[in-house]
């Protein structure tokens, strides 16, 4: 049955592949990527656990074309599109694609460089070959092969031994179409070498006329004991579905913060995957979903402590109202001699009105015996003396509860760890509160 | 400035409040005493419009409405106000946003501009002084992990703040040391104008040698069963409640 909706991906891959005008070592990681796609097939609910809750066979069947203008370059409407999230420093992505002056253009400091695959797949090919070669050979995930094999323009973001960003670098990924379905395989690789610091946006915006899916995939090296701060910011169209996968591999000492916030799309997928591959290495994975209308959120997260003395650390949370739907799989996974791992978990979700549906699940594969592993769920609703006292003062009733909301999503927000983006990130929250 | 008419509340079903009739002219303060469970806070509850409680008769008119019309909000916005007796703590809403967002509500209600950030700062912390109040209180996540005292002040603050027409004060008192009843008192007194009004709910009658009220009136069972001037409050002092209650047992 499958088959018969991959063919159309499979054609698109091949083409994507033949212009890519990437050498050898990638085309061949290319190629496998696409064999393992083919012969996965697009995950069944019924017959792939992790996808228990997220039919995604209605989706596929749209005819999506992976050709697709975007429906404007003119700034200003990129801008309003943007919904506030164009912020500085910004790379404007259009549908997977990107001009090699746009990358040029942005003034990056010494030690740091951002390119395009096509344009200097050798030079990184050190990296490659566990991004692209490995990646290819292990994922699971057939949307992330599927990218793998059909992206167009990948990027590659360095930053060298020592060397610290002192501005957010922010990724803009456009997805949409005035009149075709249309699909973008956005591409990200991120390589912070030892001791380097960096701030990474991606935001994935839009306005669309027609149905679209954004099949993003990050990647995200964090050597020894460098600092990444990874902020994924997803306010798609109403029409885009978001199906994304992000995995960080993490070196000894070395520390990976993750914040992704969900705020529009209408089917949406996160697979977050996280790999302590040091000692001493950890992993904070923040999450906001604000889900609304018929909007279908499913968030799969796995840390994975490979090593002992990994420290990790997540907080993820919900707001649900009208008829959406909110996913939660958090799986922490600790290998055997991955002795003094220390995990905490915390899913809390907020319903705004009957008729949701929350699915939360912690799923703790512990296999080391002198571990600490704390985990916890709630499920609640908007304090009803929070809410008179707001009211008594004055506030009317939507905006004290939006105030309220506000108050409980903003424990994410303010744990970004840096000021500037939490405010902004705040305003982007009461922004969105405001459309509802 | 407030009628209340022979009013009767039930919780589920239960009759708390039992024919309660009152009267409020603008430039008066009242003063309503009486044992626990007499029903004072239900009373300033029903004014302010908290849910949870039906009123079965009676009426209360309020500068010209049915006040059992309007919402909590603009009942709020009409210039009541409700200093509570037990203050909601709301983490992650600073203090400083939400007043702001208070009193602009009531400023756009009445027709007036919004105050920015700047003006309202200025405002709030002249305000501020009259009850030593630090600045770093604004701040703060609105009553989040202050102490009952600093409760108490906040809500006085907020008083000062949205400049009500009337004013409930439910056990304002409880819980403050002798300084900080003085400075809560300050500020009430500031309040007070022949414009204004204020209800002062008290169980005890050290708070009236600070503010003192032209009515006293005992509430026991649902009603106001004796009402005179402040030498009634001095008397409940000295004689306690249990001469009411043997008085006045149902
Ligand atoms: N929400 C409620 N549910 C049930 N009983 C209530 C509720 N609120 C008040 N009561 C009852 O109403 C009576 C009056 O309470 P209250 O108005 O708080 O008295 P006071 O403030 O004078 O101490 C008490 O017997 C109390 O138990
Ligand atoms: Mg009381």
């Amino acid at each position: 049955m499958t088959s018969d909706f991959t063919g159309r991906y499979i054609d698109q891959a091949r083409r994507a592949q033949a212009t890519s005008g990437a050498p050898g070592f990638v085309a061949s990681a290319r190629a496998l990527a696409l064999q393992r796609f083919e012969a996965l097939g697009f995950p069944q609910r019924r017959k792939n656990e992790a996808w228990k809750y997220t039919n995604v066979l209605p989706l596929v069947k749209v005819d999506f074309d992976d050709d697709v203008a975007y429906p404007t370059s003119d700034p200003t409407a990129l801008e309003r599109h943007a919904r506030g999230l164009l912020w500085a420093k910004a790379l404007v992505v259009t549908n997977g694609r990107v001009d090699r002056e746009r990358v040029d253009s942005l003034k990056l400091p010494a030690g740091v460089r951002l390119e395009r695959l096509r344009d200097a797949a050798d030079a990184h090919a050190d990296v490659l070959e566990a991004a692209l070669s490995r990646f290819a050979d292990q994922e699971t995930n057939p949307f992330a092969l599927l990218n793998t094999a059909a992206f167009h323009d990948a990027l590659i973001l360095r930053v060298a031994k020592g060397v610290a960003l002192d501005e957010p670098l922010c990724v803009v990924h456009f997805s949409g179409s005035q009149r075709d379905p249309s699909i973008a395989h956005p591409r990200l690789l991120v390589v912070c070498d030892e001791s380097s610091e960096a701030t990474v946006i991606e935001a994935f915006v839009g306005h669309s006329e027609a149905p679209c899916l954004t099949n993003a995939v990050s990647e995200v090296f964090v050597g020894a004991n460098a600092t990444i701060n990874h902020l994924h910011v997803q306010w798609e169209a109403p029409q885009t579905a978001h199906v994304s996968t992000t995995n960080a591999y993490v070196r000894r000492d070395g520390r990976y913060r993750q914040q992704l916030i969900n705020l529009g799309g209408s089917l949406v997928r996160n697979n977050v995957r996280t790999l302590l591959q040091g000692e001493n290495a950890e992993c904070t994975l923040n999450g906001l979903s604000m889900v609304r209308g018929t909007q279908h959120v499913d968030n799969q997260t796995s840390i994975e402590h490979l090593v002992p003395n990994g420290n990790s650390w997540q907080l993820y949370k919900g707001v649900v109202s009208d008829q959406g739907t909110l996913v939660f799989n958090g799986r922490i996974f600790v290998e055997k001699d991955a002795q003094k791992t220390d995990a905490k978990q915390q899913n809390n979700n907020l319903l705004l009105n009957e008729g949701t549906t929350i699915n939360s699940k912690p799923q703790l594969e512990i296999f080391a015996d002198d571990v600490k592993c704390t985990h916890g769920a709630t499920v609640g609703r908007l304090d009803a003396e929070g809410l008179f006292y707001l009211r008594a003062r004055g506030i009317g009733e939507a905006e004290a509860r939006n105030m309220l909301t506000h108050a409980f999503a903003s424990e994410v927000i303010d744990a970004c760890g840096v000021d500037d983006l939490a405010e902004l990130l705040s305003e982007t929250l009461r922004g969105w509160l405001n459309e509802g | 400035m407030l009628e209340i008419k022979d009013l009767h509340v039930e919780v589920d079903g239960k009759p708390i409040l039992r024919g309660l009739s009152l009267s409020v002219k603008a430039g008066e303060v009242h003063a309503i005493m009486g044992p626990n469970g007499s029903g004072k806070s239900t009373l300033a509850h029903v004014l302010a419009g908290r849910d949870g409680y039906q009123v079965t008769a009676g009426s209360i008119r309020y500068q010209g409405h049915d006040l059992l019309e309007l919402a909590p909000e603009d009942r709020a916005r009409e210039g009541l106000f409700l200093a509570f007796q037990y203050p909601v703590e709301i983490p992650g809403v600073s203090n400083m946003y939400f007043l702001k967002a208070a009193l602009n509500a009531k400023r756009v209600h009445r027709g007036e501009t919004e105050v920015d950030a700047f003006e309202f700062l200025k405002i709030a912390r002249d305000r501020a002084k009259v009850l030593e109040i630090d600045d770093s209180m604004l701040k703060r996540a609105l009553n989040e992990g202050f102490s009952g005292g600093e409760k108490k002040r906040n809500e006085i603050f907020q008083m000062l703040m949205l400049d009500p027409l009337l004013a409930i004060l439910d056990e304002t008192d409880s819980g403050l040391d002798i300084d900080a009843l003085q400075v809560v008192s300050r500020g009430v007194n500031t309040l007070r104008s022949p414009e204004n009004a204020v209800i002062v709910i008290t169980h005890y009658q050290r708070l009236l040698n600070h503010i003192v009220p032209d009515f006293t009136h005992v509430l026991y069972n649902g009603r106001i069963v004796k009402s005179g001037d402040k030498g009634l409050a001095l008397e409940l002092e000295e004689r306690g409640y249990g001469w009411v209650e043997q008085e006045f047992a149902a």
